[in-house]
Formats: structure tokens, sequence, C-alpha cells
């Protein structure tokens, strides 16, 4: 290797992460420190102020309550069941194999196919679900349409598309455990539920602390199932930041404050992180 | 009455059978240790124990109860696992104490009984810290102190010092003989090393293919083999074995007559199997002609590794600095010293009792 070749192909990697990350991250925060009433116009520096008209709107204050609930309850229903599933698909059974594969093919759905194949089953009148319901006796649920149950939904859509994700890391994880330790727990006479407490969990902390964190950034991000479904109704129920911020750039055509929207979120999701990251810290304790 | 008793004791997987038939007895402060190779279905035999794997057939009993059926927790057992198998997150405390805390037991009887042996094992000074942080000694007394804590009618050990290096596991091996005999208590030990064997039991129980060959104090399987796997298995270096045949008073190892050996009295003329441990064979003035091939210098003893014939045979002699590969000397033995099995069954042979091979 030449002198040249370390920076040489050093080089690529940075000319690409700048061109196509750091360049449009730092265009579109500095969008936020102007007026610009649509793409072509020219901008106009209004410094902060943006930030002050975001700050100061009952809208931003619901987006990121709703993203907070939007996220929270979709991670911790992944986790539970995510866990659940795995530990059951790690016993030995006929045609586990087969099982392990189905559990995961949810995750491999386009977030479309899967939102329009669960707005179709519960359709007012056409959808299996609605049907059922219906012989069943049962008052129908309206999906979407009130406030509570639009988020129910929304959270049911991303659980049963993300779980997999959780089964499978966790799954992989579960084959780590020294069969051992299970024994010695036996000997030690832990039950079960104990050798899940005693064992499992704490063996594969590090990997549960990874798993909640990576939902949780792609859960407060995620934009495709509520815009798809609700479009962040019906009257902002199921609005969260990320489609407040594109509402307010491509729908109101005020790109400076859906910029700024975008910022605080990733200001916000940041400090979120750094928290979590002094709560739980990856490496253990020496 | 025996603390713990294996009554015809089975295992199978599938149609596979692991274990056949094994019975034994054991008794209240008696170490038992179960010596084979790696799938002689030892460790099964010691996991059915330990209620870790099911029983297929037969009877476990332990303190006199009938456990054939019962969760580990329930059997009254404590086991070391050989890697140790300590919860990596919890601190050495919370390690001894968990079997403990599992029990119900108060936290202050349990803090106590794990100061009680930690003290024993001399790891006080470690107990706060996690297994990660100690060496793979301490570790395996920290698993020993686990099984310690719970005072069981029985302990339990599978292969526990076979991840420690040489000089470790001859002290470890010291320690746990020391410990076992202060405690009094039953304890099963499975290993593959067969001078752990020797060296730790008071009876050996020597497993092969899932089948018991023979059970016997350390001496006595040394001394008395049953078989010729027995033979070849016990001892080090390994014994002697060679087809022969028994003719006019004389053990033939080949087709001239200078190749024989003197033949313990009462042994029938015919084909056998012979046995000679190394130890057994001496060079001397006159005997059979050894061709020496290779000289291992032992510190105190020599052994020479040398051809009979077409046999190859080792012979150990206390320090010799004069021997060198290449040479030709001359070796004999004392016929209380072969060993004589038969050439089909390869069961050790029955001579009359006043023949039989001892040490002195």
């Amino acid at each position: 290797m030449t002198r040249w070749m370390l920076p040489a192909f050093l080089a690529v990697g940075v000319i690409v992460t700048l061109v196509l990350i750091v360049g449009p991250a730092v265009y579109a925060v500095s969008l936020s420190f102007f007026d610009l009433p649509s793409l072509t116009s020219d901008p106009v520096w209004v410094g902060l102020a943006k930030y002050q008209a975001v700050l100061a709107s009952a809208e931003f204050w619901n987006a990121l309550w709703n993203g907070i609930v939007y996220a929270g309850l979709a991670i911790v229903l992944q986790v539970v069941l995510g866990i659940s599933f795995a530990l059951v698909l790690h016993q030995p059974f006929r045609g586990r194999a087969l099982v392990r594969g189905m559990a995961f093919l949810p995750y491999l759905l386009p977030t479309v196919i899967a939102v329009l194949t669960f707005k179709w089953m519960v359709d007012g009148s056409l959808g299996i679900v609605t049907i059922l319901m219906d012989d069943w006796g049962l008052p129908p649920i309206y999906w979407f349409e009130t406030e509570q149950a639009a988020m129910i939904s929304v959270i049911l859509i991303s659980v049963w598309l993300w779980t997999p994700f959780v089964t499978t890391t966790f799954l992989a994880g579960l084959q780590t455990v020294p069969t051992q330790l299970y024994e010695a727990a036996r000997v030690d006479g832990a039950g079960p539920v104990r050798r899940f407490f005693h064992v499992t969990l704490p063996v594969l902390r590090p990997i549960l602390t990874v798993i909640v964190l990576l939902r949780g950034v792609w859960m407060f991000n995620k934009f495709d199932v509520i815009w798809l479904t609700t479009g962040g109704g019906p009257l902002g129920a199921t609005e969260h930041l990320p489609i407040l911020s594109y509402r307010t750039a491509f729908a109101l055509y005020d790109i400076g404050t859906g910029a700024a929207v975008a910022t605080i979120s990733f200001l916000f999701l940041s400090l979120a992180v750094f928290l979590y990251f002094r709560a739980f810290p990856m490496e253990d304790d020496a | 009455m025996a603390e713990v008793s294996l009554r015809n004791l089975r295992k199978t997987y599938g149609g596979v059978t692991a274990v056949e038939g094994v019975n034994l007895d054991i008794a209240k402060g008696e170490l038992i240790v179960l010596l084979g190779p790696s799938g002689c279905g030892k460790s099964t035999t010691l996991r059915m124990v330990a209620g870790l794997e099911s029983i297929s057939g037969g009877e476990l009993f332990i303190g006199g109860r009938d456990v054939t059926n019962l969760e580990p927790k329930d059997r009254d057992i404590a086991m070391v696992f050989q890697n140790y198998a300590l919860y990596p997150h919890k601190t050495i405390r919370a390690n001894l104490g968990f079997g403990l805390k599992m029990r119900g037991m108060t936290t202050a009887d349990t803090a106590r009984r794990v100061d009680e042996v930690a003290e024993m094992l001399a790891i006080t000074h470690l107990l706060d810290r996690k297994p990660r942080q100690l060496s793979g000694g301490q570790m395996q007394r920290v698993a020993l102190g686990r099984a310690l804590v719970r005072d069981p009618a029985v302990f339990l050990l599978d292969e526990p010092l076979s991840n420690l290096d040489a000089k470790l596991r001859v002290r470890m091996r010291e320690e746990i003989a020391l410990l076992q005999k202060r405690i009094g208590k039953a304890m099963v030990y499975v290993t593959h090393d067969q001078t752990e064997a020797m060296t730790l039991a008071d009876r050996i129980v020597i497993m092969r293919d899932g089948h018991v060959q023979q059970i016997g104090a350390p001496l006595e399987v040394y001394d008395r083999p049953r078989n010729v796997f027995v033979a070849g298995f016990i001892g080090s270096p390994e014994m002697n074995l060679f087809p022969a045949e028994i003719g006019e008073g004389r053990l033939r190892m080949g087709p001239s007559d200078d190749l024989s050996l003197p033949v313990p009295s009462g042994a029938p003329d015919g084909p056998v199997i012979a046995g000679v441990r190394p130890e057994a064979l001496f060079v001397a003035g006159e005997g059979i002609p050894f061709a020496v091939r290779a000289v291992e210098q032992l510190g105190s003893q020599t052994l020479l590794i040398g051809r009979i014939g077409e046999h190859q045979l080792r012979v150990m002699e206390d320090r010799r600095d004069d021997i060198r590969a290449g040479d030709t000397v001359h070796v004999s033995a004392d016929p209380a010293g072969i060993h004589l099995f038969d050439k089909e069954t390869e069961l050790r042979l029955a001579l009359s009792a006043s023949a039989e091979p001892a040490r002195d």
C-alpha cells in the first residue's frame, strides 16, 4: 500500500458522506433560519423566529406528545411480544424452522402493502374483520375515525410490522446463552420464570438495550404508517413531528417552519438517546 | 444404607442406547469417579443423577428417597459444571447465595452461610467481584463454593478441572480430595483423565459405550483389570497389550523361541491377549532382545520405547542415562506382573488364586 492510497480510499467515503448526508442535513437545518414560501422563491433571513413560532404553537406540543405515545407504546408492545415469540420459537417443536421463517414475514412486507391490507380488512362494509365482528354480534369499531381508535390502530399496525425484528434479534441472542447457566439455575432451584429473569434477561441485556434503542429511534421517526393510514388525523390525533414537519413544509408551503420542526425533533431525539445511554450503559460496569 | 443408589439406570435417545443398566451404591463420604473416554455415557449417567437428563429406565435413590422422577432442585444434590456456569452478571456473593435465595432462606442466614463457605475456600476477598474478573482457578473455587453452600446429600462434579492448566489442575485435585474428606459427603466425579481418577477416587467406575466395565478401588482396577479395555485405560504410561501364545510354560510373543516371557502359574495353554505394564518389565542381563527406538526421560524415571519381534512395547525403568535410541537391550518380566485375557471375549482369565498378579 503506497502512501496516497489510504487518503484516497478515505476520500471516497468522506465525499459520499458529505454530499449525501452532511450536505442535505446542514442545508435542511439552515432552511429553518429563513422564511421561504416555496422552494423557488428567495429565502429571507429571519433568525430564530421560526423556532419561537414552533415552540409557541399547540400543534407542535401535540405532535411531540403523540410521537412519544406512538413510539413508546409501539416499542413496549414490540419488545414484550417479540421476546415472548422468541421464547416460544426457541423451544424445540415439529416444524419450528417453518414457523420461524413465517414469523419473520411481516418484516419483509413493504409498509404500504401492510397498511392497505389492514385498511381493507377493517373496511366499514367489505372488511373481513367488520363482517366477522358483525356475525358475532359485536359493535363496529371505527378504526381510524375516532381519535383514540386511530392512535391504537397505527400502533397495532406498527407492532404487527416490526415485532419480527425484535423476535429475530432476541432469538439469535437466546441461542448464545450457555445451556449450563440454565442447568445451574435449575439445580439451584429456579423455575422457568426465575430462570428468565435471572439468566436470560441479564445475559441478553446488551442485545435488549440495542433493540429498544433502534426500535425507539425508528418508531419516533416513522412516517409511512401514519401517513398512509390517517395522515395525522382525525383532528391531529395521530399527527407526530415527522408528519407535522412534512405538512408544514409541503402542504402549507412554510418550508422554514417545517425545517425548524425537523431540527427540534432531531435535537429532542439526540437528547433522548444521550439520556438513554446514561441510564443503560452498553458496557457492564467493570 | 447407601446414600445414593443407582438401580439398573438406563438412558435411550430414540432408539439409541446411551447408558445401559448402571448399578451402583454410593456410601456417605465416598468419592466415586466415573471414568471413560468421551461418549462412554459417564456424563449422561451423572446428569441422570442430577436430574438434568430424564431417566429412561431403572430407579434412582438419594438418601433413601426415590428421586427417579423429581426435578434437580428436589433431589438434594449440588453440581459443579465443566465451564463453571457462574451467573456472569451477579457478584460472587450473589452467585454463591442464589441457590439459598431460591429456596427461601432468609437474607441473614444466606449471608452467614456464604461467608462460612467463602472462608473455607479462601475466596472471601473475591465476594464483591463479578465472575469475569476472576482467574480460571478462582472461578473453579466459586463453582465449588456454590455447591458447598447448599450442603446437599451428594455432590456431582462434571469434569470440573478440564478447563484449568496442568499445574493448577493438580493443585485443585488435591484441594477437592481434602475438601471431600473434610465435609464427609458423597461425591460423584466425572473425568476422562485416569490420573485424576486414580488419585481422587475411593472407587472408580470405568465405562465404555454406555456399559460399566469395572467398579473397584483404584489399585484394584490397576492390579486386576477385568478386561482388555480397562487394562489399556488405567495406568500411565499405558499397559503393553499384545496377542501371544501360551505353551510349555512360556508366553510366546513370536515364532522364535527366544521371544518369550515366563507365565503366571495356572495359565491355560493356547492363544491369549497378554498385558504387561511398562513398570513390570525391566532391563536384565538376559531376556528378550528389545530394540530401543526412543528414550523418554521423565526425571526420576526413564521410559524406553522399542520393539520385540513385531510388537511395539514400552519399558519403564528407574532413571537410566546409559541407554540410547538404537541400542538393543534385554528385558524380562516378573510372571506376577503379566495379565492374561481371553482372545475372544477379552475378559481376564481366571488363574488359581495363589498366582494372581499383585504389586508388592
